[in-house]
């Protein structure tokens, strides 16, 4: 088990040595990234694709050197130390399994490779096979190519997990597998490291994927970490304008406003702020940012939404319209039952409701992590 | 946070009243037609059947005859194999070409595989130079003719490398019947295509295989071992027959270099086939040829039973 720490890392690629694309040249691929992992805790490191998020993975795992910085493994240097003398487990997108290998000679691979004996081998493997559960032994006598995307992806793990790592790194792991499968997967990773409590880190693309892994989650943009915390921090207080549109499903709705004396000016519209929130929001145009449940249907002074579309979702009892007001893409979550209606009144609620400065990405006002009990 | 079950309504307004506007026509769908694809593969049936089936066919017919220009052709059955059979020199040709397959095989086969393999751990700029180097397409005759004069025994560049460099006496190269065959394999080490072919492969092979290896402590000749060979054992086991059947029929190489000299101690079949021809005896020549067909077709057999013990099927 291990506590991580990266520190000020910087990685830029050189233009030859990865497909060449204007912006790797212009912007390196880790600009100055520092985080911290505590010692059996999962972090998701969730970003749009090129963000720098695998590379970030990478050098944590050794396997590229950072340009300056240092990365920590129990506040010892570890920076250029060489990837198998790290302790990692990494799991990759494609599985990686090795192919002229049964599932037994890839568990295997490693205690081979450092000349252990067969018994030791056989042994660990046995053991690793108990504690994946059921169902896994019969995988180890099979080859990668005729096991399905789930089967394999589970052997991968497997093989991490049949030397102990101090450090698990999952580079989008189950980003191949078919819907259903992925689900599933999600359940047994997350169940696998709770038990082996195995310091992880967890890189995605999808934020509820990161969300469900994650005791914290990293959204990365860039190259920088822009915000890392957990779910709640990074959906109540986002460190930016950024992280708050990307946190959420479906994502805020974020509005040009301009406020004045007091009042939210949209448009023709205007609506007076609640004692609370008008010392917080200074006079002159802001963005305004709105979640789907922060909004109140059908009072008074609502702006007209033109519904465009309704998705109902029965599991968790909501149907969401689409629609947009002031020319800004808006979803508003009602409960399931909410008839169908091609226009409904809709109005921020203010304790809800998230302000932006309006040429920088600063957050102005944020409505806190709510006390939900 | 669940998997969201998504059902998706479209509310009714007026742009989404469904479908298309009832006055236009639906477009004619047609099925794909059957024509087509025979019209497409004509040419190359016709072109397969008469350079490749007919004269197939054709060569086994003639072979049975006395096949002769003028006067009645007559059938003579297996005459011709039987009297192949008992001709030494048909014998020396198999010997020789037996042996100039297994050396040049088993001298510049695994080459360009290890090569292939090394020259992908290089930086990729220098990858592009020495690719261009190694993989300069040249002209098969213009090289054969240079590495003639290499070879010449009086001022050839072996020669100078064997005297002046080494300080040997004088080697005898191509004109020693022992060493003949050797010094027609060795340009095939300095010059060989199929490497890109094996570099093709080897950049499709993901990069977290190796990065998985790595991370479990593998050096370079275990993830070669472990990950480069597996995934190019399908296309080593396809070059293997080319080259099986290719050095076979071995003919414009040896029959330059040296046509056949010393005394017929570099005379391949297809070589001695070729005098055949050239002394009219159209039926020993064919039959020829289908004895070789049929080696070869062995060969291939038994190189496809080898590697069908896959682990990986």
């Amino acid at each position: 088990m291990a506590r991580i720490e990266v520190d000020q890392v910087v990685k830029r690629y050189a233009s030859d040595t990865i497909v060449d694309r204007e912006a790797s040249r212009t912007r390196p691929a880790l600009n100055s990234v520092s985080m911290a992992v505590a010692d059996g805790e999962t972090v998701s490191v969730v970003g749009a694709s090129g963000c720098g998020k695998s590379t970030l993975l990478k050098v944590v795992a050794g396997l590229e050197y950072p340009d300056a910085g240092r990365v920590l493994y129990n506040g010892t240097d570890v920076t250029y130390v060489r990837p198998q003398e790290r302790g990692v487990g990494m799991v990759f997108q494609d599985y990686a399994l090795y192919p002229s290998m049964k599932g037994q000679g890839n568990l295997a691979y490693y205690f081979q490779v450092h000349d252990r004996t067969e018994e030791e081998a056989e042994q660990r493997v046995r053991e690793t096979a108990d504690r994946m559960g059921v169902g896994f032994e019969h995988l180890l006598g099979r080859v990668p190519t005729t096991l399905s995307g789930g089967e394999q992806q589970r052997v991968a793990i497997a093989r991490c997990i049949v030397r102990d790592p101090q450090l698990f790194l999952m580079d989008e792991p189950i980003s191949n597998l078919d819907a259903k499968l992925r689900e599933q997967t999600r359940i047994e990773i997350r169940k696998l490291l709770r038990k082996f409590a195995i310091t992880t880190l967890y890189v995605t693309h999808d934020q509820q994927e990161a969300v469900f892994m994650g005791d914290r989650i990293a959204v990365m943009r860039d190259g920088d970490i822009q915000q890392l915390g957990s779910f709640d921090e990074l959906y109540y207080t986002p460190a930016n304008l950024f992280v708050a549109t990307f946190i959420g499903s479906p994502p805020m709705a974020v509005l040009p406003v301009v406020v004045a004396g007091g009042e939210v000016v949209v448009g023709d519209l205007r609506w007076r702020l609640p004692d609370d929130v008008r010392p917080a929001v200074p006079d002159g145009p802001v963005r305004l940012g709105v979640r789907p449940e922060g909004w109140i249907v059908d009072a008074g002074d609502g702006a007209v939404l033109r519904v465009r579309h309704r998705e109902r979702i029965p599991t968790e009892r909501a149907s969401f319209l689409y629609g947009s007001v002031g020319g800004a893409a808006v979803a508003v979550a009602t409960a399931i039952d909410f008839p169908d209606r091609s226009e409904v009144r809709v109005t921020p609620e203010w304790s809800r409701a998230y302000f932006f400065a309006a040429d920088t990405e600063d957050p102005i006002h944020l409505p806190g992590v709510l006390e939900l009990f | 946070m669940t998997e969201r079950q998504v059902v998706t309504e479209d509310v009714p307004t007026a742009d989404a009243a469904g479908g298309r506007a009832p006055d236009k026509p639906a477009p004619r769908l047609s099925r794909r037609r059957r024509l087509e694809g025979v019209l497409f593969v004509i040419p190359a049936f016709l072109f397969q059947l008469s350079w490749g089936w007919y004269p197939l066919v054709m060569a086994f017919v003639i072979s049975l005859t006395n096949a002769r220009f003028r006067g009645p052709v007559e059938f003579t059955g297996l005459e011709s194999y039987q009297r192949l059979w008992s001709d030494p020199l048909v014998g020396q040709a198999f010997k020789v070409t037996a042996i100039y397959a297994a050396l040049s095989i088993g001298l510049t086969f695994m080459i360009p595989i290890l090569v292939a393999i090394l020259l992908m751990e290089m930086p990729r700029r220098h990858i592009r130079w020495m690719m261009l180097l190694w993989f300069l397409p040249l002209s098969g005759i213009a090289s054969t003719l240079l590495f003639r004069y290499m070879f010449n025994a009086q001022y050839g560049l072996f020669q100078w490398i064997a005297t002046e460099v080494l300080h040997l006496p004088p080697q005898p190269f191509l004109n020693s019947s022992d060493q003949v065959l050797f010094w027609l394999v060795f340009p095939g080490i300095l010059f060989f295509g199929p490497g890109l072919i094996y570099m093709a492969t080897l950049q499709g092979i993901p990069a977290s295989y190796y990065e998985a290896a790595e991370i479990e402590g593998a050096g370079f000749w275990r993830k070669v071992w472990t990950i480069s060979l597996p995934r190019l054992r399908p296309v080593i086991s396809m070059l293997l027959i080319f080259a099986v059947i290719g050095s076979s029929q071995a003919f414009e190489f040896p029959l330059i270099m040296t046509g056949g000299a010393p005394g017929g101690a570099s005379r391949t079949v297809v070589m001695y086939l070729y005098d055949l021809l050239r002394g009219l005896r159209y039926a020993d020549a064919t039959a020829l040829g289908v004895y070789l067909f049929l080696v070869t077709m062995a060969l291939v057999i038994i190189q496809r039973r080898f590697f069908r013990e896959d682990p990986d099927r």
